[in-house]
């Protein structure tokens, strides 16, 4: 039963990873998914630098269910 | 984006510099979910087994939550997937960079993650070249460790400390505002900047693990839109 919910989840996410990659890509030659596509970068850097740091901070130390609770 | 071939190898150093130190950083994460694994009733292999096959850190992190607080098996594995969702939305956005087909595109499909995308993305300022590389070699380096660290924590349990403890976790996000810093050209790329990470840090208690970087991901569709309906 573990094995099966270690393969399963694994296998769901692998194929989440793959479904981003599939997208075609004129989806993003539409006007306005051009400008948000041009912008996502720094919304996803700040956001990804941001959650880590507070992460880190030893405030987090006592929560329960740190780590999996403060991924970004 | 343009391509200054004359300057790569001044471009490539220091992305492989951040590939290695994010993957190294991660690492610290790794002997966590290792030792968290063992912990919660997955046996050595099985621990492995995760962070080869699903390779993503807070989904593994969540997997072994469910497990070891005795949850539902269904309900974990359905966090875990849902805590994979970002990687989707990265893959949208890393797909007309990578142009992968085929076989190298299953393979850089497995690679898709927090710290790839940051790196490609990063790279991306300085070319498509760049960019390719951020991916690639921070994928694997990221996936090298996280392994061997997996590895290392499943089998020394419980003690291997904190991840905090050894500093090392403070990397990957210094990597990330190093990366971020040349996109900060402009009043508009601030704005989203710090809107995006003060939007994740303030939904973090509210929302499942995972789902920040989503809820930031939505900020730069909020300005395009109110921007093209001003007159």
């Amino acid at each position: 039963v573990t094995w099966a919910t270690v393969l399963l989840a694994a296998g769901g996410c692998y194929l989440l990873k793959l479904a981003g990659l599939q997208v075609p890509e004129r989806w993003l030659e539409h006007p306005v998914l051009a400008q948000v596509s041009a912008l996502l970068p720094v919304a996803l850097l700040a956001a990804l630098a941001a959650v880590q740091t507070s992460r880190r901070t030893p405030r987090w130390r006592s929560t329960p269910g740190w780590p999996e609770s403060a991924w970004p | 984006v343009t391509e200054q071939p004359g300057s790569w190898t001044a471009v490539r150093a220091p992305i492989v510099r951040t590939a290695v130190s994010v993957g190294v950083a991660s690492g610290a994460y790794g002997v966590s979910v290792g030792a968290l694994g063992v912990a919660a009733g997955l046996s050595v292999t099985q621990t492995c087994a995760l962070s080869l096959l699903m390779f993503t850190g807070g989904s593994q992190f969540a997997l072994v939550g469910a497990l070891g607080g005795g949850g539902s098996l269904l309900s974990g594995a359905l966090s875990a997937v849902l805590l994979g969702a970002r990687n989707g939305v990265y893959g949208v956005r890393l797909a007309p960079l990578l142009r992968v087909r085929g076989a190298q595109r299953l393979l850089a499909a497995h690679l898709v993650i927090d710290e790839s995308t940051a790196v490609a993305l990063g790279g991306e300022v300085h070319g498509v070249r760049a960019g390719r590389l951020g991916f690639w070699a921070t994928g694997l380096s990221v996936f090298v460790l996280w392994n061997a660290a997996t590895l290392l924590g499943a089998l020394a349990g419980s003690e291997v400390g904190d991840p905090r403890d050894f500093g090392l976790d403070a990397a990957a996000p210094a990597a990330f505002m190093a990366m971020l810093a040349p996109r900060l050209r402009d009043r508009p790329t601030w704005t989203i900047a710090v809107v995006a990470a003060l939007v994740a840090v303030a939904v973090v208690p509210l929302v499942p693990a995972g789902v920040p970087v989503l809820v930031a991901a939505l900020v730069p569709a909020v300005a395009v839109l109110a921007r093209r309906r001003q007159p």
